[in-house]
């Protein structure tokens, strides 16, 4: 048969030139890499003896922004890139219990089902790495200085208070001008140690919503919308008018949301700051547990204080206690390169923290971390 | 002749060897493999879901499909998410249908040449744009023109006062997803009813305009009917697009796993519940629930694309005839 | 005749015309938006472009650093879609070139149908369960595993477009080939195939370019990541996931990013595009002179 020839050594030359730029794509995408040996069987696990370049962590977004200048800093430090992913602090936790991640982010500690279930895989270690504030934000045209107590926030969340200027909202702030309009409550859509802070909150101040709705990472929410992440709600809570929110500290820094300013245990309406963390944290953290103890019972909020913070919450690094026994590792290197990079984030990296609204650990706590991790093991052998 | 054939014989094209049978064979196993392997893509998928879904079908049984809580005191149920994929879809073919088969009759009846070749490319080009940049551009740029504009109209208009639009107005609805969604489907139903109302014979309409009918009276009572079949398959294949797509839904209906019937009330649907919620929860019984999910919205458009290739393939058989 | 004097035949004539304009309404409905999402991506994305945007890694505007660059998502889309097309282009040619060739029996009927259904698949569903397989098996999201559930859209759209390419190439050429006595196979791979191979590489391009898009299926199974890449056996960035993410966060730089990542895959898709319709319109331009 005859064929002309041209016309199909076009199209075929079209189609070599477009798989020569991919692959050229390709071959840079590759030397461009971290330069370090990578090891590409899935997350770092040195089966092969080489060094752990890649480590994975998912969880909560409440300290993520200071887990990604972790990663960043750490990275130019020691070369090690952790790749942490903001789904929240359940998906962090889902994740640890899959064995798909190195370690855990989660704000909420791990509720006693939970803790007994890791105990068949040697059990976990709770490692709280950072703390922070979890403010209730608004979105109110023209206002920007508003006093709110628990009760009322929660009869807010409640869907009991709907309009801005209900009675309860404007006899605590006689001076602001409220307007006649709905409030739309906007909470967290997914499993979230930042909501088990705040539900925890709400629990302690007002019986309504211990009742009706209590203390956990995915309530039953009464009235409102949904966003993914802190991320997601601070979202909502820059686009929607008239908005009522709660998100980690440095979400509501970073874009500019209005903070009430809430009524402490001991009456006084204090500013959401680093300061008042510390504050809530100072009595707690003499009495922390142990590193892998039940965690369930461990809370700073609602402290007492003239200068706390009513809502404040320390955030966990958890991990396996034995990463011989949880998972498949034939050697220690990815739990010793884990336990480097939390070591470093408690000593060095809490340098960052304060620069991003996060106060720094008590020493307290930093040194029962210390302790925690010295005390972890692989297959019974110490790592640190 | 001869010349061909000596040039076949010595390429040893001629097909008298064993050797050249057996590759014959082989060949055409492999093909045939490669079809057993798209058949084997359907029931992994369908085994993968099921097995999944199955403590979540096991826990709930076909109560699943109408409850409305999710994720409630240990109750799943799909009915909001079930009745956000209708919702959606169903307002996304409303505003779709017209328009597209408006272009369909402009581009097969009136447009000619070039134009019509720069015009079907443009239509193509809407359904080229990935679904997540239609997502980007409605989060940054269409929802805040649907909130000052689209919802005051709607709420001034007659049609503020149906049940489905509500007073309390979220920026990221039901009504913004359909929005999005009904340009998203528009090539598609387009493009299929191009192709119907293309394959309708000349003589038909010749027969239209030799009884005096207008251009538009032939199209209206001559070629649309005579294509009817092709066009409801093109609105059923939108459809099937229309359930089955996730990002920009995703990124624009407000995600709140509630059941409800009003367009300005966030909602959510089958597929965007499983990109937003998937894999993020320890509970067993909600990831399984998750699965079930998966496996109704398979199921649904499994089925409705079914009945549009159906109705397709009767139509090429009758068009053979 | 007086017929076009009479009322009723000028109703209906304007009638026609207002019908007419309408359609050219519904045009221009459907236009409009395309052209401002191509007007929004060209300027905004453009703005975003330049040499550091294409060749620095994603950095973290939470944690007070800027924007960041798009290299490693470039990368991470080129490796998923060509993991993507290793799996999906044999298979789907092979099963295109069996239904339009060999496939007149039941077999035939069921891969026909099953293909056709297959290729409404909703893309989270294909995500979703490559996760359950894959990830779960691997224990890790990675490219590989994204580049799988990707193929699971792509292989029925190369199968279709395969099939409609050889089913435009005459009967007449592989009787004569038949005839001569050259075997079927030998007939389908040097008579039909070089004849419908720009038609099968046009459909190849086009659902290789839909899939650099599609960004459901990576959701679960790629992740992402804001360092460079590492081989396809771990978690990479893609630039649609990139976009996803970057548009649903609360950052302005990064709201930027994803214009420019959105300029990029578009750019992309729109030249994989004109180039496969001009081959296209070319190929049958030329069969059209012959014939």
């Amino acid at each position: 048969m005859a064929r002309e020839p041209e016309r199909s050594t076009a199209t075929r030359r079209n189609f070599m030139i477009v798989s020569g730029a991919a692959g050229v794509t390709m071959l840079a995408g590759c030397t461009s890499g971290s330069g370090n040996n990578t090891n590409n069987s899935g997350d770092g696990a040195a089966s092969n003896g080489g060094s752990v370049s890649t480590l994975s962590g998912a969880g909560s977004s409440f300290v993520n922004p200071l887990m990604q200048k972790w990663g960043t800093e750490y990275n130019k430090k020691a070369g090690v890139e952790v790749n942490y992913r903001s789904i929240g602090s359940g998906g962090g936790v889902s994740n640890l219990m899959d064995k798909t991640v190195a370690f855990a982010g989660s704000d909420a500690p791990l509720q006693k089902a939970q803790y007994q279930q890791v105990q068949s895989d040697g059990g976990a270690v709770h490692v709280p790495e950072s703390l922070g504030a979890i403010a209730p934000v608004f979105n109110v045209k023209g206002v920007s200085d508003l006093k709110m107590t628990g009760e009322v926030l929660a009869d807010i969340f409640l869907g009991d208070v709907t309009k801005w200027n209900d009675s309860a909202i404007a006899d605590l702030n006689p001076d602001a001008s409220l307007p006649d309009a709905e409030i739309t409550v906007a909470h967290r859509a997914d499993a979230s140690g930042t909501t088990y802070g705040f539900t925890g909150y709400l629990s302690q101040v007002s019986d309504a919503w211990k009742s009706q709705v209590g203390q956990t990472e995915t309530p039953d929410w009464p009235t409102g919308v949904g966003g993914k992440g802190n991320e997601g709600v601070s979202s909502v809570m820059v686009k929607q008018e008239n908005a009522v929110g709660y998100v980690e500290l440095t979400y509501a820094k970073q874009s500019d949301l209005d903070i009430f300013k809430l009524k402490n245990r001991a009456g006084k309406f204090v500013e959401a700051t680093p300061e008042g963390v510390s504050a809530a944290a100072a009595g707690a953290a003499k009495d922390l547990p142990k590193g892998d103890a039940d965690w369930s019972d461990v809370s700073i909020s609602n402290a007492p204080g003239e200068k706390t913070w009513p809502i404040s919450t320390f955030t966990y690094v958890i991990m396996y206690k034995d990463f011989g026994k949880a998972y498949d590792d034939s050697s220690n290197e990815r739990m010793k390169a884990t336990l480097d990079f939390v070591q470093w984030a408690i000593t060095d990296g809490q340098q960052y923290a304060p620069p991003l609204h996060y106060p720094e650990l008590p020493d307290s706590a930093a040194s029962l971390d210390k302790q925690t991790l010295q005390n972890m093991t692989f297959n019974g052998d110490p790592v640190l | 002749m001869s010349g061909t054939t000596e040039s076949t014989s010595n390429r040893g094209l001629v097909a008298n060897s064993r050797r050249t049978r057996l590759w014959s064979r082989a060949f055409r196993g492999l093909t045939a493999l490669a079809g057993l392997v798209i058949l084997g893509i359907m029931v992994v998928i369908l085994a993968a879901l099921f097995v999944r879904a199955m403590p979540a079908i096991e826990a709930f049984g076909a109560n699943f499909l109408w409850t409305t809580k999710w994720n409630s005191g240990g109750q799943f149920g799909a009915a909001p998410f079930i009745a956000g994929t209708l919702l959606s879809s169903a307002m996304a073919l409303l505003l779709s249908v017209p328009v597209s088969i408006g272009i369909a009759i402009l581009l097969t009846q009136y447009a000619d040449g070039a134009i019509r070749e720069v015009l079907v490319f443009a239509v193509e080009l809407v359904a080229g744009i990935p679904s997540v940049i239609y997502g980007l551009w409605g989060l940054l740029f269409f929802s805040p023109i649907v909130d000052t504009y689209v919802v005051p109209a709607i709420n001034a208009s007659p049609l503020g006062a149906l049940p489905i639009f509500g007073e309390q107005a979220y920026s990221y609805n039901i009504l913004l997803a359909s929005l999005v969604l009904a340009l998203m489907v528009t090539p598609i139903i387009s493009s299929f009813s191009r192709e119907s109302l293309v394959r309708v014979p000349r003589e038909q309409r010749d027969a239209g305009i030799a009884l005096g009918l207008t251009r538009w009276e032939v199209i209206t009572g001559v070629v649309i009917p005579y294509a009817r079949a092709g066009i409801i398959s093109a609105i059923i294949l939108g459809l099937g697009r229309a359930i089955g797509e996730t990002m920009a839904v995703t990124m624009l209906i407000g995600n709140k796993p509630v059941l409800t019937f009003d367009f300005f009330e966030p909602g959510a649907t089958m597929s965007s519940l499983l990109a937003n919620e998937f894999n993020q929860s320890s509970n067993v019984l909600h990831n399984s629930a998750l699965f079930e999910v998966g496996l109704v919205l398979f199921l649904v458009a499994f089925v409705v694309n079914s009945i549009a290739r159906l109705i397709i393939q009767r139509i090429s058989h009758e068009g053979s005839r | 005749m007086a017929l076009e004097s009479t009322g009723r035949h000028r109703y209906r004539k304007v009638k026609a015309n207002v019908m007419v304009g309408l359609t050219v309404v519904a045009l221009v409905l459907a236009l409009i938006p395309l052209g401002a999402v191509l007007y929004l991506i060209a300027s905004k994305g453009l703005a975003a472009l330049s040499w550091d945007f294409l060749t620095t890694l994603p950095q973290a505007p939470m944690a007070g650093e800027g924007g960041g660059g798009v290299r490693n998502a470039i990368v991470g889309t080129v490796w998923v879609v060509v993991i993507a097309s290793g799996f999906s282009i044999p298979i789907g040619v092979l099963a295109g070139i069996y239904l339009n060739e060999f496939g007149d029996n039941r077999l035939g009927q069921a891969v026909r149908f099953t293909t056709e259904v297959l290729s409404g698949l909703p893309s989270i569903i294909a995500g979703v369960v490559v996760y359950s397989i894959v990830v779960v098996a691997m224990g890790d999201v990675t490219a590989f595993a994204g580049g799988v559930a990707l193929s699971l859209l792509a292989i029925p759209w190369i199968t279709v477009a395969t099939q409609d390419a050889l089913d435009l190439v005459p009967q007449a050429n592989r009787d004569a080939s038949l005839a001569l006595g050259v075997s079927r196979t030998e007939t389908i791979l040097f008579v039909v195939l070089p004849s419908a191979f720009g038609g099968v590489i046009t459909g190849t391009m086009l659902a290789v370019a839909r899939v650099a898009g599609e960004t459901a299926p990576l959701i679960w199974t790629v992740g992402f990541s804001k360092f460079a890449f590492h081989g396809p056996f771990s978690q990479t960035a893609t630039l649609s996931i990139l976009i996803y993410n970057y548009a649903t966060s609360p950052y302005e730089a990064w709201h930027q990013v994803a214009w420019g990542a959105a300029v990029l895959l578009v750019g992309l898709i729109l030249v994989t595009n004109v180039v496969a319709r001009t081959l296209w319109a070319l190929r049958r331009r030329k069969m059209e002179g012959r014939g």
